[in-house]
């Protein structure tokens, strides 16, 4: 057996947090040697291992069990790499509790790329969602690994925004790389699988993901990157935990502003008061991570509207304008507005957002 | 001897010929009733005997036999108490035979020996149309209601004296007449322009009206969704003659006509509570009585909160929708009731309603399982979906023009009357029954409306099921104006009410 095979079980045990495990393997002097113990010789290694541990350390001994393990490994096309493996992502290493490995499907993300997390709430705004997919796109489209939780709202959409300009992105799982969850993304999940970037999670193939492994996750996702982008996030939010974990860790923290008294915006507006990264543009970003955006010809070539079209585009915001105001404010007959609207948002100028609302789309 | 008088008996919404033969004769004292009868027709015995006591006629110790005619078909109903009164008395030699001949009789008796109204009048009295009987004889409360049909004779009467009267001489008594009602003045209708602002989604109530599109709205609580569908009805072109007796029939038979009025005059607006049962929805029961769907014939059938309607009763309008009637086959019989409606429903975006602003409190998960309870055939079957935003304190206090029942209604009828030339031959056929290769007959489009539309398609992530629906709607758009062609201004309006195809709903 080899040594990444020994790690590899020792995680399929599932009983051991990262820094107990990693500690082990240190005491016993490689993951094999560990492996050899049995579970009552545990404590030589100067911990306290507790009956239960011990019992599913012995279980995992036997072969068939191992053998069985990689089988379905195999099958699904389920990878993984320890952290001695020079393909073990490098950022992630330099965290104190990094796993000693990872489970994955699809692709590993890069080392010497960029990379960025993008997380938020997953009961995000129109604005939320809006940005989170902006901001997505547009630091994909420059060459930077976006990587994110893969949960609903924000971390979604953003990983959508990547997919969008046909680049990989990343999803973190809480549970096995297996199981897609939550079960919404699975489009997503399976554009990730089949070739556009992967998911990587640290807890074995076929385990479901309970909600105190979500936070224990988030470590991964700013252990992955070199900064992370807070989109929306509320006070003492999950999104609060990646934070930390990312100040802990040295990455920067650039944070969208909201509007004072929006709650979903509650805890961004915070962090920006403790001294975060105000995020307002991608360059803000690119910036920092020594991408040029010089000489870029920034957006693609506005598209010609007519000067009724105009008209109707400066009455709308990012907040939802519904069909009646714009019938007030721009006079226009209903007919005409409504063939209007239609033509804008087949334009890409304007979306549906909320009942009978329409919104500008953002282009930065 | 021997009597006999001529009724009918309600079968579906159509009156039946029923022979009621009476035969008294020496043996012993016995009142037999034979002829498939059902319970409440057997207790007619006991009611037509005192009825007769107390009309003063005495009927002797006697052996008294009772037949209804045809004996297969199962009689129902409470109008053949009058019918058996009369022919025991030509039996027992009070009444000449030939004093009924001609005449349709109908009428439950009290014990005293009054007439007690029926349901189904109507029907009563077009089966006599048809046989070609002289007269009605009915219940008093009845009468106005028969008396619609000008071309058969009804009298209307309160005791079974008096129809007895009548009979021996007929001279001095005229026909009821057919009230010419005019407007109560209390009955004031809906009007659209009671609604302020909404002004998309009245348009959108129109183009459906003009096309008998079905028409979902999806909105907060309290933004005028019912409002706009009670208003609906208002909107589509008075009831044709025929259409209001059709309508009458169907609510004669169910006991929901309006007795004062006679025909139902307005486009029935009918709207099921969403725990209505399968049969209390589509028509049914033991002996098939119409459902609210048939209720609603001709006029509109309002679902609200259609995510809480149970999907299985939901489904079962499937087939009536297209067929514009539905069967209700039991052992003995069949029936069919028409069931030629606009279906308008509405629903809240999520089990809290605020769906997607900042008071909804629903997760993703939960609005998308609320979505999820609607049957996807039967939203198959809605070409019109329009959101309806939550009114602000504004929009109320607002004193801009809007939109009458009255302009909408022109803009509709200018619809119908299009496209009943267009479909000429074809009866109750509008935009939204076109089916394949009708609707590429009829819905043709030119290269910039068929760019549009591919544009439409890529940009708006539009589902392919939609694309019959936009054809359909937007052919119903330029009759509203009277265009012979489909225009791309008319398209991009048919595509602004496909939005429950759209992403929005999914993330």
């Amino acid at each position: 057996m080899t040594e990444r095979e020994a790690c590899c079980i020792l995680q399929h045990m599932n009983v051991f947090d990262a820094r107990e495990l990693a500690v082990m393997i240190e005491a016993a002097g490689s993951a094999e040697e560990l492996l050899a113990l049995e579970g009552g010789e545990l404590y030589k290694l100067g911990r306290t291992i507790d009956f239960e541990k011990q019992a599913v350390f012995d279980a995992w001994k036997d072969h068939h069990l191992q053998e069985a393990a990689f089988r379905y490994m195999e099958e699904k096309g389920i990878g993984y790499v320890s952290c001695w493996d020079p393909e073990y992502p490098v950022r992630l290493n330099t965290i104190t509790d990094a796993p000693v490995g990872l489970f994955y499907r699809g692709m590993l993300p890069e080392n010497g790329v960029p990379a960025a997390a993008i997380i938020g709430a997953r009961r995000c705004t129109a604005y939320g969602k809006e940005m989170a997919h902006f901001f997505g796109a547009e630091l994909a489209r420059r060459g930077v690994q976006v990587i994110s939780g893969m949960a609903l709202g924000v971390d979604g959409y953003a990983m959508r925004g990547a997919r969008s300009v046909d680049r990989d992105t990343w999803g973190v799982l809480a549970g096995g790389v297996d199981l897609c969850y939550p079960m919404e993304n699975v489009g997503l999940y399976r554009d990730l699988t089949q070739g556009s970037g992967g998911v990587l999670s640290e807890r074995p193939p076929q385990y479901t993901g309970r909600p105190y492994d979500f936070p224990i996750r988030n470590r991964i996702i700013s252990g992955l990157v070199d900064v992370v982008l807070v989109i929306e996030a509320a006070v003492h939010s999950g999104s609060l935990i990646t934070v930390n974990t990312a100040l802990r860790d040295q990455r920067e923290v650039f944070v969208l502003p909201g509007r004072v008294g929006d709650h979903a915006s509650s805890g961004c507006n915070e962090l920006i008061k403790n001294g975060a990264q105000v995020l307002t543009c991608p360059e803000d970003v690119l910036q920092y991570l020594g991408i040029s955006v010089q000489g870029e010809t920034q957006h693609p070539v506005k598209k010609v509207l007519t000067a009724e079209q105009e008209v109707v585009l400066q009455f709308m915001g990012t907040d939802g304008t519904s069909v009646d105001d714009l019938l007030e404010q721009t006079g226009f007959p209903l007919g005409v507005l409504t063939e209007m609207l239609v033509q804008l948002e087949i334009l890409g100028e304007i979306r549906r957002a909320g009942i009978g609302g329409y919104v500008k789309n953002y282009r930065g | 001897m021997y009597g006999k008088t001529e009724t009918s008996c309600i079968v579906g919404i159509d009156g039946a010929r029923v022979i009621v033969e009476a035969d008294y004769g020496d043996g012993l004292p016995e009142f037999q009733m034979v002829g498939f009868v059902s319970t409440e027709v057997r207790e007619a015995r006991e009611r037509v005997r005192a009825a007769l006591k107390n009309s003063g006629i005495v009927v002797p110790p006697g052996r008294l036999t009772v037949n209804l005619s045809p004996a297969d078909l199962k009689k129902q109903g409470n109008s053949f108490d009058l019918p058996i009164a009369l022919a025991i008395m030509i039996a027992l030699g009070i009444l000449p035979q030939q004093a009924v001949e001609g005449y349709l009789l109908i009428g439950e008796l009290s014990l005293e020996g009054e007439l007690r109204s029926v349901n189904g009048t109507l029907s009563h009295v077009l089966a006599a149309k048809e046989r070609g009987m002289k007269a009605c004889v009915l219940p008093r409360a009845n009468a106005r209601e028969g008396a619609v049909l000008t071309d058969v004779r009804v009298y209307g009467f309160e005791t079974l004296r008096e129809v007895m009267a009548f009979l021996l001489d007929p001279s001095g008594k005229e026909p009821e007449k057919a009230e010419t009602v005019e407007e109560r003045p209390d009955a004031r209708e809906p009007d659209f322009s009671e609604i302020l602002g909404q002004e998309s989604v009245k348009r959108a109530a129109a183009v459906a009206s003009a096309g008998m599109h079905g028409f979902l709205m999806i909105g907060p609580p309290g933004s005028g969704k019912t409002l706009t569908a009670k208003r609906i009805p208002t909107i589509l072109p008075p009831l044709s003659e025929a259409e209001q007796i059709e309508c009458s029939k169907i609510h004669s038979v169910a006991g929901t006509l309006d007795r004062e009025s006679g025909l139902v005059r307005r486009r029935p607006f009918r709207s099921p509570h969403h725990t209505v049962s399968a049969s209390g929805l589509i028509g049914g029961g033991v002996i098939p009585r119409p459902g609210e769907m048939s209720l609603a014939h001709n006029g509109v059938l309002f679902l609200d909160e259609l995510a809480e309607h149970n999907r299985n009763t939901l489904d079962l309008l499937r087939n009536p929708l297209e067929d514009k009637k539905i069967t209700i086959a039991r052992a003995n019989s069949s029936c069919v009731f028409p069931t030629k409606v606009m279906l308008v429903c509405a629903m809240n975006p999520c089990k809290c309603g605020y769906y997607p602003g900042s008071r909804c409190h629903c997760s993703e998960r939960e609005v998308r399982r609320y979505l999820s309870h609607i049957s996807k055939p039967l939203l198959d079957r809605i070409d019109i979906t329009v959101e309806v935003p939550a009114v602000r304190m504004e929009d109320l206090e607002k004193k801009g023009k809007t939109a009458s029942s009255e302009e909408l209604r022109a803009l509709v009828i200018r619809a119908w009357e299009i496209q009943k030339a267009r479909y000429s031959g074809r009866k109750d056929v509008f935009n939204a029954h076109l089916e394949g290769a009708e609707v590429r007959k009829y819905c043709a489009l030119d290269a910039e409306g068929r760019e549009l539309l591919r544009q439409a398609f890529d940009g708006l992530g539009l589902s392919a099921r939609a694309h019959d629906r936009i054809l359909k709607v937007a052919r119903t758009i330029a009759d509203m104006e009277g265009a012979e062609r489909i225009s791309t201004a008319h398209l991009a309006e048919a595509v602004s009410y496909r939005s429950l195809d759209r992403k929005f709903w999914t993330g």
